[in-house]
């Protein structure tokens, strides 16, 4: 009995009822008043059969003779009990639910108290941040300004040793200055106060630009650019953020290049929307699988280890992602271990009519070898 | 008779930074009036009615930008730049619209700071002609 009601939990809760005092409370489960309401009628009915068949209400003798008298009798107390059996199977339904719904709004209390918790530690690390870089640049004005200016020979001639020994200081003052450029950068961006100033530029000069800058790197690795670039190609986007956006891809690209690698910029127009798209690659190690989704995570460096070979904040993608992401573009990324890595995104092409790009475009696409 | 070279105060809280640019700008042969704080500098720009002055923009009492204001509103004739740390294009427009000559981010190199100040006394020489500078 007990196996068979186990497979029926229905049944069983409400046989289970039976034992709870609050099927009895006519008071406080409706469901029992109303069962013996209900029952009333057949009550009533067999007291006018009876007037109607014997003129009088049965006597008591007759009563025991005619045991259906009882069953009228109790049918609605047995009305009310079963009734009340269903109403304390609901009611303890319903105390479940409500204590269900509870707990889940008080789980969402402490979610959103949490959440709001880590905002402001959030917004704290902006404020630091921010101070931080403030308070990194200060001395460095002092720092870069004397050095250089001593160095360019403002305050008298200088030895050659001097002149050597200087010129190594000012050169660590700017690595200094980028670091912290970037720290700032990145904090801009965090506290969402980076906010495109989109123009219309030609993206294919601010490649080339850009291209310069690494120069003495890919002299000294003896890297091979290739690019593919149209004549001109105008994009209607925020100058400095793409830029950023450049320096920081080829930056990679040449950084996890090995000597005697290639590294590339393939830009064209996007197939289907007036969009440009700019694929900046390396023939480099690649990224492993688990690495990628934390790619453009900040801080997040390929190799986080004490041993890593390469430099850098690992602030670099994150800054792509955000100058990205707040243009509506993404960065995908297409790599695997030994086989390079391409990161490619898309701007809008600027709304001026495109005269002669298009005809124009593949002019650029030889192969340009460098170092 | 040799024309007097033209009067720059710098403004800046940090005494090392306002010792570089006083140092830099007193070599290239220029007149400098060094301040430590932005409400003695209003004081000697009223008395002095210097042609240009660089401030820092981040300072107690009155920041770059509402001395930038004053200077305007006092002195119409001094030029004023700006240096922050902390530079966003929105100051730097902010900063060219209240009628300042430029925003320097720093650390700026000792060439960018010249040219700022060279293009900036460029930029006053005409006015400076009319100016009263109480002078017989």
């Amino acid at each position: 009995l007990a196996a068979s009601l186990n497979r029926r939990p229905a049944l069983r809760s409400i046989l289970l009822a039976f034992r709870e005092p609050y099927t009895y409370d006519l008071r406080r489960n409706s469901f029992t008043l109303f069962g013996f309401i209900w029952g009333l009628p057949l009550s009533v009915f067999s007291i006018v059969v009876d007037l109607w068949v014997i003129g009088h209400p049965v006597r008591q003798e007759q009563f025991w003779r005619e045991p259906i008298h009882l069953v009228f009798v109790l049918h609605p107390i047995l009305f009310g009990i079963i009734f009340g059996a269903v109403g304390t199977v609901h009611a303890k339904q319903d105390r479940q639910i409500t204590n269900l719904l509870d707990e889940q709004r008080q789980h969402l209390e402490n979610l959103a108290s949490a959440n709001n918790e880590l905002k402001k530690v959030d917004e704290l690390k902006s404020q630091f941040m921010a101070n931080v870089t403030h308070e990194l640049k200060t001395p460095l004005v002092a720092i870069k300004g004397y050095n250089e200016s001593i160095l360019e020979g403002r305050f008298g001639p200088l030895t050659d040793p001097q002149r050597h020994g200087l010129t190594i200081a000012v050169r660590n003052v700017g690595r200094l200055e980028n670091l912290i450029r970037e720290l700032l950068e990145f904090e801009r961006i965090e506290s969402h106060s980076y906010l495109p100033r989109p123009t219309d530029f030609d993206l294919t000069a601010l490649v080339r630009l850009v291209l310069t800058n690494f120069q003495p790197q890919v002299d000294e690795k003896h890297l091979v650019v290739e690019l593919r670039l149209p004549r001109a190609l105008d994009v209607h986007a925020d100058y400095e953020g793409i830029r950023r956006v450049l320096l920081n891809l080829l930056s990679n690209a040449v950084k996890f290049s090995e000597k005697g690698g290639v590294i590339g910029v393939d830009l064209a127009e996007a197939p289907e929307a007036p969009q440009a798209e700019v694929t900046v690659w390396d023939r480099g190690p690649g990224i492993p699988e688990d690495s990628r989704r934390f790619l453009f995570t900040r801080f997040w460096q390929g190799d986080g280890t004490s041993r890593r070979r390469h430099g850098g904040t690992g602030l670099g993608l994150a800054i792509v992602k955000g100058i990205l992401d707040a243009h509506g573009s993404t960065a995908e990324l297409d790599s695997a271990p030994g086989s390079g890595t391409r990161i490619r995104f898309r701007l809008p092409r600027s709304s001026a009519p495109p005269s002669l790009q298009e005809s124009t475009y593949g002019s650029g696409t030889a192969p340009h070898p460098r170092g | 008779m040799v024309p007097e070279q033209p009067l720059i105060l710098v403004v800046d809280d940090e005494s090392d930074s306002l010792a570089y640019l006083f140092d830099l700008l007193h070599n290239e042969g220029y007149r400098v009036l060094p301040t430590p704080g932005s409400l003695e500098a209003l004081s000697q720009i009223s008395k002095r009615k210097p042609q240009l002055v660089i401030s820092d923009l981040r300072m107690p009492d009155l920041d770059g930008l509402e001395l930038l204001d004053r200077v305007k509103r006092d002195s119409p004739q001094t030029r004023v730049l700006l240096l922050t740390a902390y530079g966003t294009q929105a100051i730097s427009d902010d900063v060219l619209r209240r009628g300042g000559e430029a925003m320097l981010v720093k650390p700026s190199s000792s060439r960018e700071i010249l040219r700022a100040v060279r293009r900036a006394l460029e930029a006053a020489r005409p006015i400076s002609k009319s100016n009263p500078r109480g002078e017989p």
